[in-house]
């Protein structure tokens, strides 16, 4: 995808990593809008409420709490959606799902993918967040 | 109380209410690059404790979040009498249709679907942010005072105006002058609004002031109130009452309120009461207007004005209702005795000499009476009736009044059909040339043809110039019909021998502008007619009317090598001061000197010293109206060089004049009584290549 190595050469990063965490589009809508001084803040600001997040999932399945997961798989979406980052949003939406209508293995189950695409954005995006 | 800050100040501080901390972050981010100020909560309580405590323009609010979730921050917002009209953009990851209308149903001001469309935020946020402002302006300067109450009483909105209205600030120089209303006017009404009364009135305040008020009950309680100071619109509006029904150079009453005032009169006369309407126009008022400028004529109508106000009584009415025409309004029982002194009183008033920038101005005024009931009660009729009578003063002299009579208003139908007629006759041309002989003494031979004009009515049959053409100047149709007497007598005389003359009369009205000299030349271009052969004739009074002008007007037509006679010579008071003013070519002595020729040693006298006069400053004479054997020898003696008139000849049409051209046929002279003399008096005979008349006379 050539014209989507052209944007991440644009926006100063490399598109391979871009594209394991980020819906690039997207994410260049932010950082126009936003500016592109802005990035390392918001990538900062974002790997902050992700990892917050994480530890309320984990603490939130500890008691089996699906309302509480429910309520941090929408404030996730939300969150991951304006970033575009595209595999957490899915990822949240479907916890969100799951918690309305399925067990609580289906929960528990989505929570742990919610996690697990967590864990592999950080350390992109803290790569990201480094570009200057 | 305070104006709503987001109706009194641009788009500056945002409240985000958001659970999500980075999107708050991101959006308070965003915001910050267009200006705005972003305070952040993260739920609803938290939101509310903020709008308590600042002002806040907008609100960006999540549906989602824990405790008061955004549909009842919204449904809060909504209800509460501050916030019910502060701008809310909900922003929520529930795409859902069900979400979109119940938040809109609700009172968001918008709705957008996370993740959001960066590209179409920003401008979204601009928008909204255009529509704050734009309700600001238009609010704050609608130039009415407007509030919205809510059902308890309390403000939610009012602009600046609403308070200048409720208390004008004596501080404030520009509103020292404001109208204002009182409080307890104020509470009376809203008490009534409360119970859902709609209320329009307006408030007359002292000065002249005026304010326009409106209390509407709203559907879900609560009630908009309106107000507008309309004191500046009363004013103009009288303004336009006043200028709609007075004249306003003299601040009397104009036309159309004195015919109000007449059918008041008529309508309230009582018993025994007559109405006299008198209609007064001034004399010699236009030779003022014009040769002292309009400046000093309105200054004289004003003060005309004011004496005519000062003659009559009280009860009586007066009116300017056209250029130099007034008109009064007298009730009396005693009429037309009233009337009369009336009249008289202003005659006099107005003969008296005016004194306007340094000028005496003598005028005077003819005046015309009508009465009701007795010659009309219509308005509109009496007043031309009064005018009718008006006309009649003027035609007797000037400076007198005359009563409406039954007849005049027939002599005025019969003038304007004639009117009428007059006009088409000049579009279908329907007039004829005579033309009279002018003989030179001398050689007895034929000079020139005098045109005289005849309008062949289709029903009146032939109508003398004496009976149209002061009609056809007072219309307006004098020039036209002046061209085309120059262009048929050109015409004409461009058929005769060379030697054979033609005059052509000009209207003291053709000297006023400046086309004479041009339509002389058409005339002449067309006919191919050589310029010595037109003689254009000019009678004192066109001289008398702006000489300056006229003469060079003359001057213009004699350097196209037309000739120029004076007519009427010697009815004139200053006859002899033309003839030093300009070289005429000829002067024609008027008929009345001629009369008695044969009978009065005066005429003889005068005669000789014209013709003496003339001959001195190298100018021919032509005798008018000779109609006998007698007259033609005195003048012969006299040393007149033409003779014209009966005894040679009437006007003849043109078909007639034929056989003045061919010296075998035998002529007719007509003498003054031509049916007690033979058919044939004369005869022409060739002289030095002329056409000579041998005259033949009763003996």
């Amino acid at each position: 995808m050539p014209d989507r190595e052209h944007e991440a050469e644009g926006l100063g990063l490399d598109y391979s990593t871009c594209e394991k965490v980020l819906d690039l589009e997207q994410f260049r809508e932010l950082v126009e809008d936003v500016g592109l001084e802005a990035v390392p803040y918001i990538l900062g600001e974002f790997l902050i409420e992700i990892r917050a997040r994480q530890e309320q999932i984990l603490a939130a399945q500890e008691r089996s709490d699906t309302a509480e997961l429910k309520t941090i798989a929408h404030a996730l979406k939300g969150s991951s959606g304006t970033m575009g980052a595209k595999y957490i949003y899915d990822a949240s939406k479907t916890l969100e799902i799951t918690c309305v209508n399925g067990t609580w293995q289906d929960v528990a189950h989505a929570a742990e993918k919610v996690s697990r695409e967590i864990v592999a954005a950080e350390s992109v995006l803290e790569a990201l967040a480094a570009v200057e | 109380m305070s104006v709503p800050t987001q109706f009194s100040q641009e788009l500056s501080r945002a409240l985000v209410v958001d659970d999500d901390r980075f999107s708050r972050s991101i959006m308070k981010r965003r915001l910050n690059t267009i200006g705005v100020t972003v305070l952040e909560a993260s739920d609803g309580v938290e939101a509310l404790r903020m709008l308590e405590t600042h002002s806040i323009d907008l609100v960006l609010l999540d549906l989602e979040m824990p405790r008061v979730d955004g549909f009842s921050l919204l449904g809060i917002l909504r209800g509460h009498p501050k916030h019910k009209h502060l701008p809310v953009i909900v922003l929520t990851g529930d795409e859902s249709r069900a979400a979109s209308e119940r938040a809109l149903t609700s009172g968001a001001t918008s709705f957008l679907v996370k993740p959001l469309n960066w590209s179409a935020f920003g401008p979204h946020i601009k928008h909204i942010a255009q529509l704050v402002g734009a309700s600001r302006i238009a609010i704050e300067n609608m130039g009415h005072g407007l509030a919205l109450y809510e059902q308890d009483g309390s403000v939610s909105l009012r602009n600046e105006e609403y308070s200048n209205l409720m208390q004008a600030d004596p501080k404030n120089e520009s509103q020292i002058d404001k109208a204002v209303l009182q409080p307890d006017w104020i509470s009376e009404k809203q008490k009534r609004v409360k119970k859902g009364e709609f209320i329009q009135e307006i408030t007359e305040l002292p000065e002249d002031k005026a304010i326009s008020s409106s209390f509407r009950p709203l559907p879900g309680g609560g009630w908009l109130e309106v107000h507008q100071d309309i004191s500046e619109q009363r004013r103009a509006s009288k303004l336009i009452d006043y200028l709609a029904y007075h004249d306003p150079l003299t601040g009397l009453a104009n036309r159309s309120s004195f015919q109000k005032m007449i059918s008041y009169d008529v309508a309230r006369a009582k018993r025994g009461e007559m109405i006299a309407v008198l209609y007064l126009d001034l004399d010699h008022f236009k030779p003022i207007n014009d040769t002292l400028g309009h400046l000093v004529g309105d200054k004289l109508l004003k003060q005309v004005g004011q004496r005519l106000q000062a003659e009559i009584r009280e009860i009586d009415k007066i009116a300017r209702i056209g250029g130099d025409e007034f008109a009064i309004i007298q009730v009396a029982s005693v009429q037309p005795a009233g009337a009369s002194s009336l009249a008289s009183r202003l005659i006099d008033t107005i003969r008296k000499p005016f004194e306007i920038d340094g000028h005496r101005l003598s005028i005077g005024c003819s005046i015309g009476i009508a009465l009701s009931p007795q010659d009309s009660d219509d308005p509109a009729v009496l007043l031309r009736n009064a005018d009718l009578a008006m006309y009649r003063s003027k035609s007797e002299g000037r400076s007198k009044f005359s009563y409406f009579e039954p007849t005049m208003d027939a002599a005025m139908q019969e003038r304007r059909q004639l009117e009428m007629d007059l006009r088409h006759a000049v579009s279908q041309k329907q007039f004829e040339l005579h033309y009279q002989p002018q003989i030179d003494l001398e050689h007895d031979c034929l000079n020139s043809f005098e045109a005289l004009i005849r309008w062949n009515h289709p029903t009146r049959g032939r109508v003398a110039p004496l009976d149209f053409i002061p009609l056809a100047e007072e219309i307006g149709v004098i020039s036209e019909i002046g061209s085309w007497v120059l262009e048929q007598a050109c015409k004409d005389a461009s058929l005769w021998p060379d030697s054979v003359s033609v005059a052509v009369n000009a209207s003291p009205l053709q000297f006023k502008g400046h086309d004479l000299p041009a339509a002389v030349g058409r005339a002449l271009e067309a006919s191919q007619l050589p310029a010595e052969r037109l003689q254009i004739e000019i009678t004192e009074s066109a001289l008398l009317q702006g000489t300056d002008h006229t003469l060079s007007i003359l001057g213009e037509i004699q350097s196209l090598g037309v000739q120029i006679a004076m007519d009427d010579f010697g009815t004139g008071y200053s006859s002899l001061n033309y003839l030093r003013q300009f070289p005429f070519d000829k002067i024609k002595i008027d008929k009345c000197f001629i009369d008695q020729l044969a009978h009065d040693k005066d005429s003889v006298t005068i005669v000789r010293a014209v013709a003496d006069l003339a001959a001195g400053l190298g100018i021919r004479t032509t005798a008018e109206g000779v109609e006998t054997s007698d007259q033609r020898e005195i003048l012969q003696r006299l040393g007149c060089n033409e003779v014209q008139g009966y005894l040679i000849s009437r006007p003849r049409p043109l078909a007639e004049i034929g056989e003045w051209f061919d010296n075998s046929v035998r002529l007719s002279v007509v003498p003054l009584n031509a049916s007690s003399l033979p058919a044939e008096r004369g005869a022409l005979e060739p002289v030095e290549g002329r056409t000579k008349l041998k005259v033949y006379y009763n003996a």
